[in-house]
């Protein structure tokens, strides 16, 4: 029997998908590792959709920086859209380019009027483009903005509200993030309108000493946590069921371990439901 | 859940004016790309909060980030550079080349592009000169390995029933993946022993000044092949595959090599799926 958890589609594990179809129940990809037209990457990734419902998570619209939308990314993201049909789609909450060049990574943006009225306008004009609605993932952060007068929570919720985007709820990152700034977790999710959040990610984290404080690092290269598993069933108990995915981006061990944890939220899903009924 | 540790919830008395969101990108992003030793933007710093950490660490975490993932990215589009030039010398030579070619998209695909020039600039007039053109083979393989698949193939039958006298004015169409590499090095032989990690130790020592050597990479499957090949199937390669008649480039074959075998050439090319079509 199939499991209702997702896993992340990485190139290690190219070669496994190749001769298997472990029973998860569906895959997310970053689309940007598939905007290639040709070669392994578009071959694989339509076979696999022939098998599994499939979400395309992208990394580097940089949807909050100040100048414009690339419209040449948005126009691939759109082809790959038309061409893979996915059943989700995805972004982050965050910037990443400055005067059109790009630091490829996920930058933390201030929580205020003004990044809120941005971001909104920006994930407006990108759903416009795609045709769809869009999920907003929080973010794994390691600083604060002096000049912050929301909480994240908050303008997660306003951007949804604003925007009508739905949002991606990563526990991981919430719990990081609640690490780093010393906020409750749990607070943050309560505070998510329910209806709005669409997918849930799960992964792993590292932890640091810098300076001799302890900074929780978003790594994705190992299991997920135990506080984790337990913040992410406590998110199943305010949002309802939602799909599932687990993600391992570095040091990635064999398809199987991912599977485990695939298996592994589908237990603590229905133990959620259990306490719910 | 409450975790221990950072300043508390309140966001009472923090600064309602501050910097602009398009200043504190621009600060910020230039903070992320300065060197080691460039003096802290006091504005910056400004507009983070330090909760039991200094802002100017914090920011250094994302800097860190920053450097780390151009880098894997780098030294998986370039492993035998990594390899040649040792792990030091490759990340110094990273960071300054991302310097001056910082990325332009949200796609990595792209940042090596510009990797050989910058090898050659800056090694080109001292004896790891030859960094370059393995450099150059290395980037042939990743557009090799990601170029559109073409719309058709190219048809052997109608090839076979154009009329001799009509053939020398062929032009072919390149298959989007094939990449052509020449170099006075021995490019192929470097590349080779240094892709891959060795199980067997080091590295053979291989003699730079043995003579040059030139590569087809192609698409096989649904990745890609690289080989050998002499200098005269590669300038007559390089010929059809910048749209030159048939009669032209077999030419410019026999200018390298007056016993060049044009029906040889041809039929290897067809075989391994060089062209994906061909009009008069």
């Amino acid at each position: 029997m199939s499991l209702a958890a997702g896993v992340g589609l990485r190139a290690p594990h190219h070669e496994a998908w190749r001769s298997s179809r472990p029973p998860v129940g569906w895959l997310e990809a970053h689309a940007e590792n598939y905007f290639p037209q040709g070669g392994a990457q578009p071959a694989i990734l339509e076979r696999l959709r022939a098998d599994y419902p499939l979400s395309l998570h992208g990394v580097g619209l940089a949807l909050g920086s100040v100048e414009p939308l690339d419209l040449q990314h948005v126009a691939r993201l759109r082809r790959m859209i038309e061409r893979y049909q996915p059943m989700l789609v995805s972004e982050h909450l965050c910037w990443g380019r400055v005067d059109g060049s790009h630091l490829n990574d996920l930058l933390p943006l201030p929580y205020t009027e003004e990044a809120l009225r941005h971001v909104a306008s920006r994930v407006g004009e990108l759903q416009e483009r795609l045709g769809r609605r869009v999920l907003v993932e929080n973010l794994s952060t390691y600083l604060r903005f002096a000049d912050s007068t929301l909480e994240e929570w908050e303008f997660l919720a306003a951007l949804a509200a604003r925007s009508g985007c739905g949002l991606l709820l990563d526990v991981n990152n919430v719990y990081v993030s609640a690490c780093n700034h010393g906020f409750d977790a749990r607070r943050f999710i309560a505070a998510l309108p329910a209806t709005a959040v669409g997918e849930i990610h799960l992964a792993g984290h590292d932890v640091e000493s810098i300076d001799g404080r302890e900074i929780r690092v978003d790594t994705h290269g190992s299991a997920v946590c135990d506080e984790v598993w337990s913040l992410y069933g406590f998110a199943l108990g305010h949002v309802g069921p939602v799909p599932t995915l687990v993600e391992w981006d570095t040091d990635v061990p064999e398809l199987e371990v991912l599977v485990a944890e695939a298996a592994r939220a589908d237990a603590v899903a229905c133990t959620a439901r259990a306490a719910v009924a | 859940m409450h975790c221990a540790g950072g300043g508390g919830l309140s966001m009472a008395g923090a600064p309602t004016a501050g910097l602009p969101l398009a200043e504190l990108q621009r600060r910020f992003a230039a903070a992320l790309r300065a060197p080691d030793d460039a003096a802290p933007d006091a504005t910056l710093l400004g507009a983070l909060r330090d909760d039991g950490l200094p802002a100017a660490r914090r920011l250094e975490l994302y800097r860190r980030n920053v450097q780390g993932n151009f880098l894997k990215v780098l030294a998986l589009e370039f492993p035998a550079i990594e390899r040649l030039g040792g792990a030091a010398w490759f990340r110094q030579a990273g960071l300054d080349f991302l310097r001056e070619h910082p990325s332009r998209s949200g796609d990595l695909h792209g940042i090596g592009a510009p990797f050989a020039g910058f090898l050659q600039r800056r090694l080109g007039a001292t004896p790891h000169a030859y960094f370059a053109d393995v450099a150059a083979l290395e980037w042939a393989w990743q557009e090799c390995l990601v170029a559109p698949d073409p719309d058709g193939s190219l048809d052997v039958g109608e090839l076979a029933s154009v009329a001799p006298r009509d053939v020398g004015v062929l032009r072919f169409v390149p298959h989007p993946a094939l990449r052509l590499v020449g170099s006075r090095w021995p490019v192929f032989t470097i590349w080779d022993a240094h892709r891959e990690p060795r199980a067997d130790g080091d590295p053979p020592t291989i003699d730079l000044d043995r003579g040059g050597e030139c590569a087809i990479l192609r698409r096989s499957g649904e990745g890609a092949e690289a080989r050998r090949c002499d200098p005269s199937t590669l300038a007559w390669l390089q010929a059809l595959a910048a749209g030159q008649p048939f009669g032209d480039a077999w030419e410019v074959a026999i200018s390298h090599d007056a016993g060049f075998d044009v029906a040889r050439a041809l039929a290897e090319a067809v075989r391994l799926g060089l062209f994906c079509g061909f009009r008069a």
